[in-house]
């Protein structure tokens, strides 16, 4: 700021913050003052900009609870939360320990007839192949063909998912590009702006330069005419 | 319920009562927590620990009217523990960017940040508030806290100095060298309110 209003009166009726008899006078300054008015108008502006954060949601639910047979209380986080840690890694580790402890808990029999796959599982042991004979009926034409054609229908419908994810991957580049150009172009032009003033700068000092020589050269010459010297004078 | 009743009634022994307490207080504090240090699983463990703080220790407050006041202070001085334990960050120094646009310490954060760049309103919000969250850690601390308490907390520069233990031009000096900060920062990184209002 260049003039005696002080910083900290602009803050405060830039917020309305402040001593009710101040503010007469604050105005009044305002009202003759385009400096304050100016700077008035940069912090108004940023606090705009700032207020483009909203709040966000913790997400935490912290509850604090009574422990039983104890005086102390305990803050806990949602349950779930609280049993995975707020790490995601111990939260997967986690999972897969407990996925693991599970399928060694039960009897896992994988066994392949006929081109199928079959996948058992059960608690108690599964009595041997063999004992028991299951007999695959046979797959007719009609029902490879049906086969054949279902399969070729997932596969086509990965196919378009796959060019669509590729087009979306495309559009994201090209918004992408062309924020950069944008962001480019505005720097661009600062400079330029700003080669503009040094060049102008530049001009005026050399052009008042040029002026202060031929002021005295003017003065010189206007000198000489006064004053002749000696060989005019013979 | 007010705040102050809630207090005597946990007093008193109802454990549920500052259970409401902290869930009135959850969300504020976490959003102040989360711009002063800038990271959101910080914000969520340092919200936990002031609320502990406050439990522990609300026995002691002698005002419950001075309740805001004195669970800002305990987060403040949470926040700086923090902020003294972790490494620093590097500061942006304005006066020492060069003009040129292939330096990349002039980029702003949020192409290489942005969780994702989804031509949305949604992400474009999301790119925003990491570009904000960025630009306030550019700021010292001391002006950092005073803006985060006047222009999200909405704080009165008299609750500010209070909490922070300074006088009130104090807090409007810093408030008004910390939004000029930002004002340089905005420009650089050309942040402006038509940039935040544009919607994809």
């Amino acid at each position: 700021m260049k003039c005696s209003m002080s910083k900290e009166k602009l803050v405060g009726y830039l917020y309305q913050d402040m001593e009710p008899e101040e503010q007469a006078s604050i105005e009044a300054h305002l009202a003759q003052c385009p400096a304050c008015r100016g700077t008035l108008e940069d912090l108004s502006s940023t606090t705009e900009i700032l207020r483009a954060w909203p709040e966000e949601e913790p997400n935490m639910d912290l509850t604090f609870v009574q422990e039983e047979g104890s005086r102390g209380k305990v803050l806990k986080r949602g349950w779930l939360r609280g049993l995975l840690g707020r790490r995601p890694v111990m939260g997967v580790a986690f999972g897969i320990a407990a996925v693991l402890v599970i399928l060694a808990l039960v009897n896992l029999e994988v066994t392949y007839t006929q081109g199928d796959f079959q996948v058992s599982m059960s608690l108690l042991p599964r009595p041997r192949a063999g004992s028991e004979s299951v007999e695959d009926p046979p797959v007719t034409r009609g029902e490879f063909a049906a086969w054949q054609e279902e399969s070729l229908q997932l596969m086509q419908e990965v196919i378009q998912m796959s060019e669509e994810r590729q087009r979306r991957e495309r559009d994201l580049t090209l918004v992408q590009f062309a924020q950069d150009l944008e962001r480019r172009r505005y720097q661009d032009l600062r400079m330029v702006g700003r080669g503009l003033e040094v060049m102008e700068a530049s001009t005026e000092d050399r052009f008042r330069r040029t002026g202060d020589v031929l002021h005295q050269l003017l003065t010189v010459a206007q000198l000489q005419m006064v004053q002749p010297t000696p060989l005019q004078r013979e | 319920m007010t705040d102050d009743q809630l207090i005597i009634r946990f007093l008193d022994g109802q454990v549920n009562a500052f259970n409401t307490l902290v869930w009135r207080w959850e969300k504020r504090l976490y959003n102040f927590i989360l711009r002063y240090v800038g990271d959101r699983e910080d914000a969520k463990d340092l919200c936990q620990k002031t609320f502990i703080q406050v439990y522990q220790d609300l026995r002691r407050l002698r005002d419950p009217g001075k309740f805001s006041t004195w669970v800002h202070q305990i987060a403040v001085n949470l926040c700086r523990d923090e902020l003294r334990n972790r490494h620093r960050r590097p500061m942006l120094s304005l006066e020492g960017l060069q003009e040129d646009y292939d330096d990349p310490s002039l980029a702003a954060p949020e192409m290489a940040a942005a969780p994702s760049m989804q031509p949305d309103a949604a992400a474009h919000r999301r790119d925003m508030r990491e570009l904000l969250n960025a630009a306030l850690q550019t700021l010292p601390e001391e002006q950092r806290v005073v803006v985060i308490m006047k222009e999200y907390q909405e704080l009165k520069f008299a609750e500010i100095a209070e909490i922070l233990g300074i006088s009130v031009n104090t807090a409007k000096s810093r408030m008004y060298y910390g939004l000029g900060a930002l004002r340089k920062v905005f420009d650089q990184w050309n942040i402006s309110q038509e940039v935040l209002g544009y919607e994809v």
